[in-house]
C-alpha cells in the first residue's frame, strides 16, 4: 500500500499556500532574500534583488496600464489609484532599500533593516502586479 | 526690559511656549489642515458613488475634529499669543511689526474658516441631498482651503524667525514673506499634515463602521491610499526644507535633539524618525491589502509616532534658531543684534525699566555677608546681578528648574566655589564655545554682577518668583537715569 502522508502534506500546503493572495508571493521572496542574506555581499543582494524588482514592476506597471485602459471612462478616481500608487510606493522603497543594502557591509543594524524593508515592498510590489489581473485583490469585501 | 520679567522657575518659560504650541500644532495639523481636504474628498466620493456609509462616516469623524478643534485648538491658539506675548514680548513685537498686514489677512482668513467650519458642520444633516449637498460638499472643500491658508501665512512667519533672508536688507514684508525657508518648511508641512490627518481617520474608523461592516475595509483603505499618497511628499518636503537650513543652524541641531547631555543622541533619534516613516508606511500599505482589515491598535503605534515626531520637529526647529529668536536680528534672550554696541557702551541695566527685589532666600544664601556699608553694597550688587540674570538669561534659563544655571554651572565647576574668579572667564566667552549661546549683552561691572548672582545658585536651591508673584519695582541705577535724561527732559 503506498503511502499517503506525504502526498497529503504536500497538497495540504499548496492549498493554503494558494488559500491567500500574498502567501506564495511572500513565500518565494523570503526564499529569495534568504538566499541573497546567506550569500552575504550586499553589492550581489542589491544586483540580484534588482533584477528581480525590474520584472515585477513591468508587470505591475503593464497590468495597470491595461486595466486603466478597459475601464477608461467609466473608472472612478479612487480605483485609478488604487491600482497606481501602492506600486509606485512599494517600488519607489524597494529601490531605496536596495540602494541602502548597497552601501553597507552586510553586518550592521542598516543592512538588516534594508533587507527587511526590501522584504516587505517586495511582497508589496508582487501585490501591485497581481492585484490589476485579480479583481478580489482590489475589491475584497465587494 | 520695558516690561516686567515674567519668568517661570520650574517648568521653564520656552516649556510653556513650548507645550501649548507643540499641542495647537498637532491639532492644526493632524485635525484642521490634513483632516478637512480628506473629510470633504469623503463626502465628495459618497456623493458620486451614491453612499451613504461614506456620508455617515464622513460626518463622524469631522464631529471629532469639530469638538477638539473649536476646544483644544481655538484655546492653543490663543494660549500662544499670551504665552509667547508674557515669555517675549520683544520678539512677538517685532514679528507684529513686519508682518503686521499677513497677520491681519491671517485673522480674516482664520475667521472665516471658523464660520466655515461652523456651517459645514452644522449644515450637514440639513443640506442632505440635491444642489443642497452639492453646496455642502463645495463647502467642505471651501474650508480645508481656508484651514491651509491660514497655514500658508503662518508658517511664513515660522521660516522668517529662522532665517529672514533679503529682509534684513530690505525690510519690506514682502522680503520677509517670501524668506528662503518658507516654501520649503511649506512643503513639508502640508503632506505631514495629510499624512497626519490620515492616520487620525484610520485610527477612527474603527470605532465609528462596525467590524463585520464590508465597509469598514473599504473605508480604512480609501483613507490608507490618502495617507500613502502623502508619506512620499512628506520625505521629498523633509528633504527640500533640510536642505535650506543654514549651516549654523545645522550645528545646532545635535544639541536640538534632546539636550546637552545627549549629544550623541541625534544618531539614535535619526534611527527613530527612519523607522517612525516606515512604520506609517507599513501600517498603511497594511491596510490596502489586507482582505480582513488591520486590527485597531495597529494604527495606536503610527499614530503616537507621528504626534512625537511631529512634536519633536516643531522643538528642533525652535532650538536650531539659537542664538536667535529672529535669525540675526534678535537674540533668544530678546535683545537686538544691533543693539548691542549700545548696551556694552551704557550698560543693559541702563535700559531695563524693572526690577524683581530680591528675595529672603537669596539675601539668606550670600556667601559672604559683609557688616555695615559694605553690606548694603553687597546687596546692591546682587541686586544688579538678579536684574541682569532676569534680563540677559531668565529666557531660556532657569535658576534650578528645566535648562537650569545651576545644573550646567554644576556639571562645568563642579563642587568648587562658584566665585566670580572661576566662572567669569567662562560667561564671557560662553558664546563662543556654545554656539547656541547669545553674547554677553552688558558692560564688564554687569557680567561681575551676574556672577556675583549666580554664586548664589550654589547654596540656594530656592525658585526664583517671576514679576507674575514676586511683584517688580522701577529700576532706578545711575545708568538708566543718564541714558534716558533727554526723554523724560521732555516729559
Amino acid at each position: 500500500m503506498r503511502p499517503h502522508f506525504l502526498e497529503d502534506d504536500v497538497n495540504w500546503l499548496l492549498r493554503w499556500l494558494y488559500a491567500g493572495p500574498l502567501r506564495l508571493p511572500l513565500l518565494n521572496v523570503l526564499m529569495l532574500v534568504a538566499l541573497l542574506t546567506m550569500l552575504g555581499n550586499p553589492k550581489v543582494f542589491a544586483f540580484v534583488g534588482a533584477a528581480a524588482v525590474l520584472p515585477c514592476s513591468v508587470l505591475g506597471f503593464s497590468g495597470a496600464w491595461v486595466e486603466s485602459r478597459r475601464q477608461s471612462g467609466k473608472f472612478p478616481l479612487f480605483d485609478r489609484l488604487l491600482i497606481w500608487v501602492p506600486g509606485a510606493v512599494a517600488l519607489a522603497l524597494c529601490i531605496m532599500a536596495l540602494l541602502l543594502l548597497s552601501g553597507t557591509d552586510g553586518q550592521s543594524a542598516l543592512f538588516l533593516i534594508a533587507t527587511a524593508v526590501f522584504t516587505f515592498e517586495m511582497v508589496m510590489l508582487l501585490w501591485a502586479a497581481t492585484a490589476p489581473r485579480d479583481p478580489t485583490l482590489l475589491r475584497p469585501g465587494a | 526690559m520695558d516690561f516686567p520679567v515674567f519668568h517661570l522657575d520650574i517648568l521653564g518659560n520656552r516649556a510653556l511656549v513650548a507645550i501649548i504650541a507643540i499641542l495647537h500644532v498637532l491639532v492644526n495639523h493632524g485635525l484642521a489642515v490634513g483632516l478637512m481636504p480628506l473629510i470633504a474628498l469623503m463626502e465628495w466620493h459618497g456623493v458620486r458613488k451614491n453612499d451613504p456609509r461614506w456620508d455617515n462616516l464622513a460626518y463622524r469623524i469631522l464631529f471629532v475634529a469639530f469638538i477638539i478643534t473649536t476646544t483644544v485648538g481655538a484655546l492653543t491658539g490663543v494660549g500662544i499669543w499670551f504665552s509667547v506675548s508674557l515669555v517675549n514680548p520683544y520678539s512677538i513685537g517685532s514679528l507684529i511689526r513686519v508682518f503686521f498686514w499677513a497677520w491681519f489677512v491671517e485673522w480674516l482668513v482664520f475667521i472665516t474658516e471658523v464660520c466655515l467650519i461652523l456651517a459645514y458642520t452644522l449644515t450637514w444633516k440639513k443640506w442632505a441631498s440635491g444642489e443642497a449637498k452639492r453646496r455642502h460638499v463645495r463647502l467642505g472643500f471651501a474650508l480645508a482651503t481656508f484651514s491651509w491658508i491660514t497655514m500658508a501665512i503662518i508658517v511664513s512667519i515660522l521660516g522668517f524667525m529662522m532665517d529672514p533672508g533679503n529682509w534684513l536688507s530690505e525690510n519690506t514684508l514682502l522680503a520677509g514673506f517670501t524668506n528662503p525657508i518658507y516654501l520649503p518648511q511649506l512643503a513639508f508641512r502640508t503632506p505631514l499634515a495629510a499624512a497626519m490627518a490620515g492616520i487620525v481617520a484610520l485610527f477612527l474608523v474603527p470605532f465609528f463602521v462596525d467590524r463585520h461592516d464590508p465597509f469598514r475595509l473599504e473605508a480604512s483603505r480609501a483613507i490608507a491610499l490618502w495617507t500613502l499618497i502623502a508619506s512620499p511628499f512628506v520625505l521629498l518636503g523633509g528633504w527640500w526644507y533640510y536642505s535650506v537650513i543654514p549651516g549654523t543652524m545645522m550645528e545646532n541641531l545635535a544639541v536640538s535633539a534632546m539636550t546637552l547631555q545627549f549629544m550623541g543622541w541625534l544618531n539614535d533619534f535619526l534611527w527613530i524618525v527612519a523607522l517612525t516613516v516606515l512604520a506609517v508606511l507599513i501600517t498603511v500599505q497594511l491596510t490596502i491589502v489586507s482582505r480582513r482589515g488591520v486590527p485597531r491598535f495597529a494604527y495606536l503605534l503610527p499614530l503616537l509616532a507621528v504626534f512625537w515626531l511631529t512634536g519633536h520637529f516643531e522643538r528642533v526647529r525652535e532650538f536650531i534658531r539659537k542664538p536667535y529668536v529672529i535669525g540675526r536680528y534678535m537674540y533668544a534672550n530678546g535683545l537686538r543684534v544691533e543693539d548691542y554696541p549700545l548696551l556694552r557702551r551704557d550698560g543693559l541695566l541702563a535700559y531695563t525699566t524693572y526690577s524683581i527685589p530680591l528675595s529672603p532666600p537669596e539675601i539668606t544664601a550670600m556667601p559672604d555677608r559683609p557688616t555695615g556699608t559694605g553690606y548694603q553694597g553687597a546687596i546692591e550688587r546682587l541686586q544688579r546681578g538678579k536684574d541682569v540674570f532676569m534680563t540677559a538669561c531668565s529666557r531660556c534659563h532657569t535658576t534650578n528648574g528645566v535648562n537650569a544655571v545651576a545644573t550646567h554651572m554644576q556639571r562645568m565647576f563642579g563642587d568648587r566655589p562658584w566665585s566670580p574668579s572661576l566662572t567669569l572667564d567662562y560667561l564671557s566667552n560662553m558664546h563662543n564655545a556654545q554656539p547656541y549661546m547669545p553674547p554677553f549683552p552688558g558692560t564688564q561691572e554687569e557680567l561681575f554682577d551676574l556672577a556675583t548672582y549666580l554664586e548664589l545658585l550654589q547654596r540656594s536651591a530656592t525658585a526664583v518668583a517671576g514679576a507674575q508673584q514676586a511683584g517688580s519695582v522701577l529700576a532706578t541705577p545711575p545708568g538708566r537715569s543718564t541714558a534716558l535724561r533727554p526723554l523724560e527732559g521732555r516729559q
